[in-house]
């Protein structure tokens, strides 16, 4: 069950929600719940660190006097880095953008008219399903990134390959439809990856998962999306001994 | 003369001519002379100085390597050796871009051996005989390159102090320029080589002396005027380019204007309406005026004033500039542009701003190139965080981008002449380490995300 959590400090309004998302999550037969109302952010954050992530939330975007709802969530998201944010809102001119870029915050719902909220409410519930359907949780193994005071955790078989850019310890990760740079190195990868990566070249390291051919002679690792890697001789010399 | 006299006086000479080199080359790039990167050069030096000579007599004859044409081949590998080795040493100590370290090596190269060359010259011509050896060496070989190290520490001092190294880089900033100056210091380099080779037998008197030291001058001046020339060239085109960002956010300002003397036409039409209806007693109209209008304004004025509460929250202000300039053209050319910059963001980043400005120039102008015809839409945030400063700017697309194609050089969707940007952009971002960009897709979009830290 994924627990789903309702933050509002008007009452009418969060126990409206919680009677709209109950009963959606009724009709779409959803595994989800129970649906927990929290008045203030500080409380949020006691309850989510009482159940599983990941979780579901539904935030207000600003509390008057307190932190703010975008503060929130990136609270909420150091505990539960996967989990879903939808925010709620008085009127349409939030900077919904900047919730969707930087907090991968799922859609955001327009207090007001109830049939309105419940199709919004629906829409979101049917979209985390999904996603939850495309990755089976808890099932799959993760690389953990940390970038400056976020942390990521990369599903292993979205990862194709590091590669160590030459200046200063600087990593290129190839993940499926995703490029990222940061500061790290090869070696510590390799230690934390284990067995399923593999380490081809000085430069590179490469998810075996996704190795389709190894050609000695050309000396080159190709992978299942056609992409390339180098093969250096120590690790064509290891490949021979192990045959 | 004993081995051992030889081999000292050896090591000396290149110790003192290794540090004139890189003490004026050092000083032409504007940067402090460090002990480390002089040792490693010095070694360098040393190192190839004398393999070179004991190379050169082991494998060939006497009459050989004291021949002309064989010189002439010694010194144009040796000496490019040299400036090259000493502009790797700047490009890897100092992080100087390696075309400026080496010529500033070839430069320096060309002063300290006319100043030796000179001096030397004249020594050997006109001290008198001695009948030791040993005082002969002194004046012939070591008096030259003292001098010769006092004349590199005197311009490289004076160069310091004029400031040249501003102007030293703006050298560089064409393809043809960069060439030109290169192969003008290459040719220096080996000015007296040339002069050897025609010449063996110059008589050097005072004119000689003075050819050769106003030679110098008007070469460092040359490349002193040339430098300050195209720096001049380039601040000219920078305050254009500011000129035509303020025009541009001066029109923004009078759209704005315009569109409020508008509704304050409107309001006032509309609240003499409403203000009829309210003498009649018509509660049903008023309601369903109020219906109507409540949205009015956000439509109206909304957008417009929201990113203009954005732009202001930018104090950054060539980064202010820029964004207004591109927005103006993202609604010219039927875009939907849309800025959200939810916290004042402050000039307490990393990065250089002009390095900044530059590389969100070119995720822009990409993101612009890359929309369909119709229905584009851009969006870009900046946001300011206790740690850092995170840049995205997201654009949908026709053909979906090829991701790993991108991370090569001059990826492009829009054929050749294309996609240089994003070389730059790497280049741009490879100088500050601590930054993490990232590129995805996501729900139909193209991502582009720059995290700067702060200071």
């Amino acid at each position: 069950m994924i627990p789903v959590y309702i933050c509002d400090d008007e009452q009418v309004i969060s126990e409206r929600l919680k009677k709209i998302i109950s009963d959606q999550i009724m009709i779409l037969d959803g595994d989800m719940g129970p649906v927990r109302v929290a008045d203030a952010p500080e409380e949020l954050l006691e309850l989510q660190k009482q159940d599983t992530v990941p979780a579901i939330y539904f935030l207000d975007i600003d509390f008057p006097g307190q932190i703010s709802g975008l503060a929130l969530a990136q609270e909420l998201r150091r505990h539960d880095p996967r989990g879903f944010i939808v925010f709620i809102t008085a009127h349409g001119d939030l900077a919904f953008e900047t919730f969707r870029l930087r907090l991968e915050a799922l859609d955001y719902i327009v207090k007001g008219d109830y049939n309105a909220m419940s199709v919004r409410v629906r829409d979101c519930l049917v979209s985390i399903q999904e996603r939850l359907r495309d990755v089976p949780s808890g099932q799959g193994r993760y690389c953990t990134l940390k970038l400056f005071d976020t942390v990521r955790h990369i599903p292993l078989e979205d990862i194709l390959y590091f590669e160590a850019l030459g200046y200063k310890h600087t990593l290129r990760l190839h993940m499926i439809n995703e490029l990222l740079e940061f500061n790290s190195s090869l070696d510590h990868f390799g230690e934390q990856l284990g067995e399923g990566f593999w380490r081809c070249h000085r430069g590179f390291l490469v998810n075996r998962g996704h190795i389709r051919a190894v050609h000695l002679k050309e000396q080159i690792v190709e992978l299942d999306t056609g992409e390339e890697c180098p093969l250096s001789r120590k690790a064509k010399a290891a490949i021979r001994e192990a045959k | 003369m004993s081995l051992g006299f030889r081999l000292s006086v050896i090591i000396f000479v290149s110790i003192l001519m290794g540090l004139g080199m890189f003490w004026l080359s050092v000083g032409i790039v504007g940067k402090k002379v460090r002990i480390r990167p002089f040792l490693v050069y010095a070694v360098c030096f040393g190192a190839s100085y004398l393999l070179s000579i004991y190379i050169s007599f082991w494998l060939f004859s006497e009459e050989t390597v004291f021949s002309g044409w064989y010189n002439v081949l010694y010194s144009l590998m040796c000496y490019t050796i040299e400036a090259a080795a000493l502009g790797m040493v700047i490009w890897k100590c100092y992080d100087i871009p390696f075309v400026q370290g080496l010529t500033a090596s070839m430069l320096s190269h060309f002063v300290i051996y006319t100043a030796d060359e000179v001096v030397g010259e004249a020594a050997a011509t006109y001290s008198p005989l001695f009948d030791r050896m040993y005082i002969y060496t002194f004046v012939t070989i070591i008096l030259p390159k003292l001098w010769a190290f006092f004349i590199a520490f005197l311009a490289a001092y004076v160069l310091r102090k004029s400031g040249f190294y501003h102007y030293f880089a703006a050298l560089f900033s064409g393809r043809l320029k960069t060439l030109l100056i290169m192969s003008v210091s290459y040719l220096l380099m080996f000015v007296w080589t040339i002069i050897d080779y025609f010449y063996p037998n110059v008589e050097p008197n005072a004119l000689y002396a003075v050819f050769f030291f106003s030679l110098i001058t008007v070469v460092l001046l040359w490349v002193q005027f040339m430098a300050m020339y195209t720096a001049g060239q380039e601040k000219i085109h920078v305050q254009e380019e500011t000129i035509a960002q303020q025009r541009a956010h001066m029109e923004l300002l009078e759209e704005l204007q315009q569109e409020i003397r508008a509704f304050r036409h409107d309001v006032t039409n509309l609240f003499s309406g409403l203000t009829l209806q309210a003498q009649e007693g018509d509660l049903n109209g008023i309601q369903e005026f109020m219906r109507k209008t409540s949205s009015y304004f956000d439509e109206k004025l909304g957008n417009e004033i929201k990113q203009m509460d954005c732009l202001n929250n930018i104090q950054l202000y060539p980064i202010r500039s820029l964004l207004t300039t591109k927005l103006a053209a993202m609604r010219q050319r039927h875009m939907q542009g849309v800025l959200e910059v939810l916290y004042p963001v402050q000039e307490r980043q990393m990065m250089e701003t002009a390095d900044m400005l530059r590389g969100l120039g070119i995720l822009i102008d990409n993101a612009m190139e890359a929309v369909p015809e119709k229905n584009g839409q851009i969006r870009l945030v900046m946001l300011q965080e206790e740690k850092e400063l995170y840049i995205a700017v997201a654009n949908n697309y026709d053909t979906e981008p090829n991701l790993n194609a991108l991370s090569e050089k001059g990826y492009t969707t829009k054929g050749s002449g294309h996609g240089t940007g994003l070389s730059s952009y790497r280049k741009i971002v490879s100088g500050y380490p601590g930054c993490i960009t990232r590129t995805y897709l996501k729900d139909g979009f193209f991502v582009q995300e720059l995290r700067i830290p702060a200071v």
